[in-house]
């Protein structure tokens, strides 16, 4: 059941359907239930290495409903933490129906406590947005979960680009949890304008060209905690909550990246981000 | 549900009721306008987002008489709307429309700019206007044909003559309008009319009623114009961009300033108290809900776009 909101008084850049509770199949549309833009997908990265469920080993945190379609939260929680099973390695984020699908892929390395991470992210049209993880077993494991949101590309630049621009490459480095009880974890916030290159003027034709994030590594100390690519489905002004080790020692450095080329570097003292860490246990 | 309020008695003092529509959708049928006061006249939409049912009428548009001509201000989401205020317009003088002026770029004001381009007819808005406008024209004609089920296309998107980029006032014969561009609020396009003659200022989108307020500018910009809007003293009646008109300012702008402040209030301490987006929307500013119709389809958005904004403050 539909209830249609939208058009807009206020709606802005991006469209949002409001949809009424009811079960989670009838609210996937009928041209992805047989999952045919995953399949091709699957071929073309993960060749015929097998992929088994795995809720076990990751949940994917998503809304059903995004309520800003350039601006969709999603968390992906590392269940393998703390456990004597085989780790997370990598990890893909793979939006099926964005002009891009394979969206991320993170890397980690021996500062990472684990392969949690949380980001905000574009969503162009109702689509399954899945999650695959290598823990170097035979199998990847993957879930999915389905987000009706749409325009979340397209959607106009937020801010004068030429505004943007100015800022572009400061980054913060704060503690951020999803819930009261929830641990707090580091996030990165870097400014960028993140132009996906299909935000196109429709009546002058003039496209803004691509301008986007497509690197972001994070070490503490010497030690890498992960290393990212993406592509524009991070939304702008990306955002990375990561989980670095605390017992390794050193300062909290960032290099950013983007597809013009550009690189951005920070680092944050170990004071500063000893002190952070040690909010982490007071939760 | 859609809520029609006919423009029947909304407002006290001298307004008058001179037309009311029928139902119907043609663009014969002269849309139901009020004269709040002497040669201001408004129809008020429904409070609703555009379906159906209400073809689109969902915000308020009007228009003003002088001597010489008329100006139009803003006109309706779709052309057969501006076609029907045009009727209107027809009923009450024959005096030709020289200016229509749009107080931001969004589809329920704009899409019946299309029923007025024909004849001498200036077009003018804020400057920021048409890129806003032509960045999501696409978008706003697909979303009127699927909610609305009318065939939109790129003829409704009406390039402006003029866009003002501080202030500027444009003469109708016997009475002048003074036009504002406003800093980046509702939108980074927002217009305010002001009319000297009767103290009628109509504030598009800035001012919300009863419907909660959605933001696509900026949250602490657009509470900074309301702060400079408090201290008018000039004026005596006032036109929302939804809702019923009014005359006292300090009381129509007091619940929308509630909203955004408290909305604002919420969104810092969430991000202060190191809580993300979800837990903000989850939390921020829940208890205007029972205040605002469609508090549900847009706050979480509001809540989304205060703290992608707050984040960097």
């Amino acid at each position: 059941m539909l209830t249609i909101g939208i058009m807009a008084t206020c709606l802005a850049a991006a469209l949002t359907l409001h949809a009424g509770p009811s079960t989670a199949q009838s609210n996937i549309r009928s041209t992805d239930r047989a999952e045919v833009a995953w399949k091709a997908l699957r071929d073309e990265h993960f060749g015929d290495r097998p992929i088994v469920d795995g809720s076990d080993v990751i949940a994917l945190d998503a809304p059903d409903q995004a309520e800003d379609a350039a601006v969709v939260p999603i968390t992906i929680t590392d269940k393998r933490a703390d456990t004597d099973r085989p780790s997370i390695e990598r990890l893909w984020l793979v939006i099926d129906n964005n002009p891009v699908p394979m969206s991320a892929e993170f890397r980690f390395g021996p500062a990472a406590a684990s392969a949690t991470i949380g980001t905000r992210v574009r969503v162009n049209t109702y689509t399954y947005v899945r999650v695959l993880a290598d823990t170097g077993e035979d199998s990847l494991y993957m879930v999915k979960h389905y987000v009706r949101a749409a325009g979340g590309c397209s959607a106009p630049i937020g801010s004068d680009p030429t505004e943007a621009l100015k800022h572009m490459g400061e980054m913060r480095l704060r503690r951020v949890r999803r819930n009261a009880g929830d641990a707090a974890r580091s996030q990165l916030l870097i400014r960028h304008p993140n132009i996906t290159g299909l935000q196109m003027d429709q009546l002058t034709r003039h496209v803004w060209p691509a301008h986007f994030v497509d690197a972001i590594t994070i070490r503490k100390g010497d030690a890498l905690v992960l290393d990212a690519s993406m592509t524009f489905s991070l939304s702008e002004n990306p955002a990375l909550e990561f989980d670095a080790r605390r017992g390794a020692s050193g300062p909290i450095s960032v290099r950013v990246h983007d597809n013009k080329d550009n690189t951005f570097d920070k680092t944050w003292q170990p004071q500063t981000a000893q002190a952070a860490h040690e909010e982490e246990t007071d939760t | 549900m859609p809520v029609w309020r006919l423009a029947l008695g909304v407002t006290t003092g001298t307004m008058l009721a001179l037309s009311v529509a029928v139902a119907g959708d043609s663009a014969e049928t002269a849309l139901a306008v009020s004269e709040l006061a002497p040669g201001i006249y408004v129809h008020e939409g429904a409070q609703a987002d555009a379906d159906r049912h209400n073809r689109g009428d969902i915000a308020n548009i009007g228009f003003i008489v002088g001597s010489r001509c008329v100006a139009v201000i803003d006109t309706g989401g779709t052309p057969t709307i501006g076609r029907r205020l045009r009727t209107a317009i027809e009923r009450e003088t024959n005096r030709p429309v020289c200016y229509v002026i749009n107080t931001h770029m969004h589809p329920d004001h704009v899409l019946g700019n299309r029923a007025f381009v024909e004849g001498e007819t200036q077009f003018i808005a804020a400057e920021g206007y048409w890129r806003a406008l032509s960045t999501r024209a696409s978008s706003y004609l697909d979303s009127a044909a699927d909610h609305i089920g009318v065939d939109a296309d790129e003829r409704w998107i009406v390039e402006p003559d003029r866009m003002i980029a501080d202030q500027a006032t444009i003469r109708l014969g016997d009475r002048s309008l003074t036009l504002t561009a406003h800093q980046r609020a509702h939108t980074d396009n927002d217009l305010t009319v002001f009319d000297p003659k009767s103290g009628t200022l109509w504030l598009g989108d800035l001012l919300f009623v009863d419907r909660v307020p959605s933001i696509d500018g900026s949250l602490s910009g657009w509470l900074d114009v309301l702060a400079a809007l408090e201290d008018r003293e000039d004026v005596n009646t006032v036109i929302p961009g939804h809702g019923p008109p009014g005359h006292d300012l300090m009381r129509m702008l007091g619940p929308e300033k509630r909203y955004l402040t408290h909305l604002r209030r919420d969104v810092r301490k969430a991000i202060d108290d190191g809580y993300g987006i979800d837990y903000a929307v989850a939390h921020a500013a829940r208890e205007e809900r029972d205040d605002w119709r469609l508090f549900d389809q847009y706050h979480p958005r509001n809540v989304t776009a205060a703290y992608t904004e707050l984040e960097w403050q």
